[in-house]
């Protein structure tokens, strides 16, 4: 999120906070999108469709950065001056973080069947609920020392999810791809 | 006729906006269908000898009008050079593509077409599949007219969901061509799910597995109170019951093999072929008369056998989009069922074995989608409570060093999406730039299909890294792209169309109106010149309108010169000058961005400030 990317808590009209409420998020959503979603302004001057279309855009953009706790977790530092950018090169260095990744990630390209990946599946999942609890804890606490440390945990696990979602792609083919 | 253009009067351009007229179309791989919705309530308009689906089949013999429908079959036997289905397979691609999917077809491709869309030799004539595609929407514009009893000028037009942008931008130069203005292209499956979720009130996640003539689409929508929200989507575009009936084609010929070459034509032999499997959705077994062979017997544990790989392909793709959505099986309330291929017994229970449940069938399945494009086109012309949230099937990304494609809106993004990017020279005094907008999944720029490659000019020439380039990539309701560019330590701005690499050319566009207004009386230069006249006019009449609502958000000074531009166009067009016009037009509403911006963004701030008090 560079400086002028709008804030997607303003974009939705929500309070910031990570414990976000599903419903509560669709809701906001669909309301703003029943207004400017361009299927309400097909007989509208061109001007006005582009500007709707932008802002349904907009809108689609917020709801899916909040949807997302990793990036939720992005927005809320950024909006409390904490500089994320810095803190990820950091990360290179941080051999405790490293590690831990490295070993699930390995655990993920290894399996060869759905099966062995529900194995890693559940730790994944398991520690990333862990770490979206102690991020919102700190978050309410303003222990503001311990959030980019468990942001980037979030992150991590959260393109870790994304590898693993690509790996359980390929293990379910049972048809081999056209050549 | 293409041309049914009435001049342009004052009823036309203020045409109370909720009186407008709108029909569906479904444009089938093999069949096509029209219908029209009346109060919520969708019905299909047939045809006057009472047929409600129209073959997807165009005859195109010696200097005579197209013929389309079910009498283009009886030229088969004759003269089977001359017609042409599922000519959708075609809809979008090269001609290189078009030889790897025609495979089998008496119909040759025009080689002086090369890399460009494909041009097939029908006969004595050439025809791209966009000019068949409008032959068969001007029957079905027709057809609805008759039915309707009225003029009508505008559709919802339904497309695969896994279409890419040339594919897509295709279908609308089609209806272009037929006289018919897109209000919306939405995917098969949504209009699906539209229809099922209006007709019964369906809430929850609901699957809708289409399988049609020629394409394979599975979306998973998330149903609540008159929202329709795609969640994912997967699909094949060159998967469908076509495919079937090749294999079955191929296992006869193996059958009678002592015939090397028969007279029929291979589209005869898919003839025979689709019949025996329509005919096994019903009976167990049957016998088959083979041209030139002996007679063939199939039953449907054979079949079955047949079609196990193609069927098996699309559980796969099932299984994928639910990894993408983050479901599984059991998640899923309902399975709507699409498209004549799931007629088929087994395609039926497979899908009910994946799923673990018994698919929806209440709904015709060759009717479903035009039902709920109807739907959509009432929602779009007389105002609707439902929503439609759809997504991108495919990726898009931009080539960078070394072949690789970067992605920048992935698949399943949800539209209208918007993405922004920063470019900058590499060279001292560049002027110029170069950037190639991919589509697809794979990484590698010749893995994924190239929609088109524009060049960014009027840089201003300053050392390299100096320049800020914004590049604004925005995909529409339609799923078509728009790509905008402006450099920034210059506020330089620059529009860009992606024109898809396999589309209609300008030069297309005009040899087409050309060849088909041979018969009629008007030349293009009139056709063009009305075209932007009832343009201007629509521009003018829903800017005053905008201005006595919310003129106030216009300060005196911009609401005097904007109103001088529009007088200026008012003038252009009592002469007869069309450049004038569009010159002026093009001014008028470059003028009325900000204005328009702020009337957007005042209806945004209504509900803003009701739901958080600030």
């Amino acid at each position: 999120m560079s400086k002028e990317d709008p804030n997607p808590f303003e974009i939705l009209g929500l309070e910031p906070t990570f414990d976000i409420d599903m419903a509560v998020l669709d809701e906001a959503y669909f309301s703003r999108q029943t207004l400017t979603h361009p299927d309400r302004f097909v007989y509208h001057a061109n001007s006005e469709r582009q500007a709707a279309s932008l802002q349904a855009s907009l809108l689609n953009q917020a709801y899916e950065t909040l949807k997302n706790p990793a990036l939720r977790a992005r927005v809320l530092l950024k909006l409390r001056g904490i500089n994320v950018a810095f803190e990820e090169e950091k990360t290179v260095y941080n051999t405790e973080i490293l590690e831990e990744m490295m070993d699930l990630q390995e655990a993920v390209m290894e399996a060869i069947s759905p099966h062995d990946l529900t194995d890693v599946d559940n730790q994944i999942h398991h520690r990333f609920q862990v770490t979206m609890t102690s991020f919102a804890h700190a978050l309410k606490q303003n222990q503001n020392q311990m959030l980019p440390g468990l942001f980037l945990r979030l992150t991590y696990l959260s393109k870790l999810k994304m590898d693993l979602k690509v790996r359980q792609r390929q293990l379910s083919a049972k048809v081999p791809l056209r050549s | 006729m293409l041309l049914q253009i009435v001049e342009p009067s004052t009823s036309l351009v203020q045409e109370k906006l909720s009186q407008a007229v709108a029909i569906g179309i479904d444009l089938g791989t093999t069949n096509s269908v029209v219908a029209f919705s009346q109060g919520g309530k969708p019905r299909v308009l047939r045809n006057e000898e009472g047929e409600d689906l129209l073959p997807s089949v165009v005859a195109y013999l010696e200097d005579k009008t197209p013929i389309v429908g079910r009498q283009a079959f009886e030229f088969i036997e004759q003269s089977s050079e001359c017609v042409i289905f599922s000519s959708k397979r075609l809809m979008g691609k090269s001609s290189v593509e078009a030889q790897d999917i025609l495979g089998h077809f008496a119909i040759t491709v025009d080689e002086a077409s090369k890399e460009q869309m494909v041009r097939l030799k029908v006969g004595s004539h050439i025809k791209t599949p966009v000019e068949i595609a409008a032959d068969i929407l001007r029957t079905l514009k027709k057809q609805a007219e008759v039915a309707l009893n009225q003029p009508i000028e505008k559709a919802v037009i339904t497309v695969p969901a896994y279409f890419d942008e040339a594919a897509r931008q295709a279908t609308k130069d089609a209806a272009h061509l037929s006289g018919l203005k897109v209000l919306r292209l939405i995917n098969e499956p949504t209009a699906a799910a539209l229809a099922y979720g209006l007709d019964q009130g369906i809430e929850g996640i609901y699957a809708v597995y289409d399988l049609g003539g020629g394409t394979f689409d599975i979306s998973l929508l998330r149903l609540t109170k008159g929202v329709f929200q795609v969640l994912a989507t997967g699909g094949d575009v060159a998967l469908g019951g076509d495919d079937i009936d090749r294999l079955i084609v191929e296992y006869f010929n193996q059958l009678s093999p002592e015939v090397s070459s028969t007279s029929a034509s291979y589209k005869q032999l898919l003839t025979i072929a689709r019949a025996a499997k329509e005919y096994l959705s019903q009976k167990e077994a049957g016998v088959w008369a083979w041209p030139g062979g002996k007679d063939c017997f199939l039953d449907r544990a054979m079949l079955e056998r047949l079609s196990a790989p193609l069927v098996e392909k699309t559980i796969d793709i099932c299984r994928q989009v639910l990894i993408d959505a983050d479901l599984s099986p059991s998640h899923v309330q309902g399975i709507v069922l699409v498209g004549g291929a799931t007629r088929i017994p087994y395609v039926r229970g497979r899908v009910t074995e994946f799923f673990n449940q018994t698919p929806l069938t209440n709904l015709d399945p060759d009717k479903v989608v035009a039902l709920g494009a109807a739907l959509q086109a009432e929602a779009l012309t007389q105002g609707s409570d439902t929503l439609l949230l759809d997504v991108t099937p495919l990726s898009l990304g931009l080539e960078t060093m070394g072949g690789i494609v970067e992605k920048i809106i992935p698949r399943n993004t949800p539209i209208p999406a918007t993405f922004t990017h920063e470019f900058t020279t590499y060279q001292d005094g560049q002027t110029s730039m170069k950037i190639h907008v991919l589509q697809g999944e794979r990484e590698l720029v010749s893995d994924c299909r190239s929609l088109g490659e524009f060049t960014l000019t009027g840089i201003p020439p300053m050392p390299a890294g100096v320049a800020r380039i914004k590049v604004t990539f925005m995909v529409d309701a339609d799923g078509l792209l728009t790509v905008t560019a402006t450099e920034k330590t210059t506020q330089t701005h620059q529009e860009v169309t992606i024109k898809p690499s396999y589309g209609l050319t300008e030069e297309d566009y005009h040899r087409i109106l050309q060849e088909t207004i041979t018969h009629g009386t008007q030349d293009i230069k009139d056709r063009l010149f009305i075209e932007t006249k009832v343009k201007a006019q629509q521009l003018l009449y829903q800017l005053n309108e905008a201005i006595k609502v919310d003129g106030d958000l216009l300060t005196n000074i911009d609401l005097k010169d904007l109103e001088k531009a529009m007088d200026l166009l008012e003038q252009c067009l009592t002469q007869e000058d069309r450049d004038a016009i569009v010159e002026q037009q093009k001014i008028v509403e470059s003028m009325s961005v900000p204005f328009a911006t702020r009337r957007i963004q005042r209806l945004v701030g209504s509900v803003a400030s009701i739901s958080s008090p600030s």
